[in-house]
């Protein structure tokens, strides 16, 4: 059993966790703040819904299924935890790859597969100042009609995360493509695409906050589609289309 | 005839979108984009009805609208979510 308290998009977060691994994970932001905003805590019922969620979307993808390390599915089941709990506090988790370059951020998302990982690496390589706030799953957060992007410890199998928070300039969606383009698209075309890679509760009220937060996010930054190779080039045309935007 | 799951709706740059939430949301990974005749067949459907009580209500809502119209949205949307398998039919 291990007791500790981490910040989140500016949130003092308590876990009392069954291992030492989610600990660690978090070992770059810990905080000892006096007030917290909730506390999460595990139980041996959490870890086993994680492994059986994980073997049933094995079998809905066609996909080998795996048994996990008991650690490792606390760790999920943490952060399945707090995403419930942060609409609350004005922010959500919403899947994808978050770059920053100075003092702005951009969201790359994209179902699984569609190549957000190249994509971050092009720009770590091509972007002059480039760095991942988070690499897969970041928390968006709303605040006085800003959206701004947080990091978390919660980052894929790259763990490329920072703990910070910038504002955020635009999203991308990304598609492959033969050639590089991008384009801007209404907050209509948008809309559904990020309802599809934030994190759903299950709960009424959180999945209507949730809601309510990405349809703010509609006036507070602007959205792209991104077609694109895996060439150095795809980088520059991302970069040079979203960053002229006011 | 009643939704299978309970739906969250909102209203986005007029377009509605809905989510499944509760016990067994986790069984429909998509979501619905409606126009807002739609979103308001899916209130209906949250409680135990017909087809013939539900295309009533929306006459009396739409007094001016074409009768034969507003049967025709009502069957192709009733149909969309028999087709996802949204909709629990006797």
């Amino acid at each position: 059993m291990r007791e500790f308290q981490i910040s989140l998009a500016g949130q003092a977060i308590g876990i009392r966790s069954l291992y030492d691994e989610i600990f660690h994970l978090c070992r770059d932001y810990l905080s000892d703040r006096a007030e917290l905003s909730f506390r999460v805590e595990t139980r041996p019922e959490d870890i086993r819904f994680e492994q059986e969620k994980s073997l049933r979307e094995a079998a809905l993808e066609g996909k080998p299924a795996f048994l996990y390390p008991e650690p490792y599915l606390e760790t999920l089941a943490v952060y399945r935890k707090i995403a419930a709990r942060m609409p609350e506090y004005n922010a959500w988790l919403m899947h994808g790859s978050a770059v920053a370059v100075g003092v702005e951020a951009f969201l790359f998302t994209a179902p699984s597969g569609t190549g957000k990982t190249t994509h971050t690496r092009l720009w770590l390589e091509q972007v002059p100042g480039a760095y991942v706030v988070n690499g897969d799953k970041p928390l968006l957060r709303l605040r006085d009609g800003i959206c701004e992007v947080c990091g978390t410890p919660w980052s894929g199998k790259e763990s490329l995360n920072r703990n910070g928070i910038v504002p955020l300039r635009a999203i991308c969606f990304l598609n492959r493509g033969v050639e590089n383009r991008i384009k801007e698209i209404s907050f209509r075309e948008a809309a559904p695409l990020l309802l599809q890679q934030s994190y759903r509760s299950r709960d009424s009220l959180t999945m209507q906050k949730t809601m309510s937060l990405i349809r703010a996010l509609g006036d507070c930054t602007h959205f792209y589609r991104l077609f694109c190779n895996m060439k150095p080039e795809a980088a520059l045309v991302s970069w040079n289309g979203m960053r002229n935007n006011t | 005839m009643k939704l299978r799951y309970e739906f969250s709706v909102m209203e986005m740059d007029g377009e509605y979108m809905a989510v499944p939430v509760g016990e067994n949301a986790e069984q429909f990974n998509g979501m619905l984009r409606m126009n807002d005749v739609s979103a308001e067949i899916l209130d209906l459907l949250k409680e135990d009805t017909t087809p013939e009580t539900v295309h009533r209500i929306l006459r009396e809502r739409y007094p001016d609208s074409d009768d034969r119209e507003i049967g025709e949205q009502l069957a192709a949307f009733l149909n969309q979510l028999v087709r996802e398998g949204l909709l629990i039919v006797p």
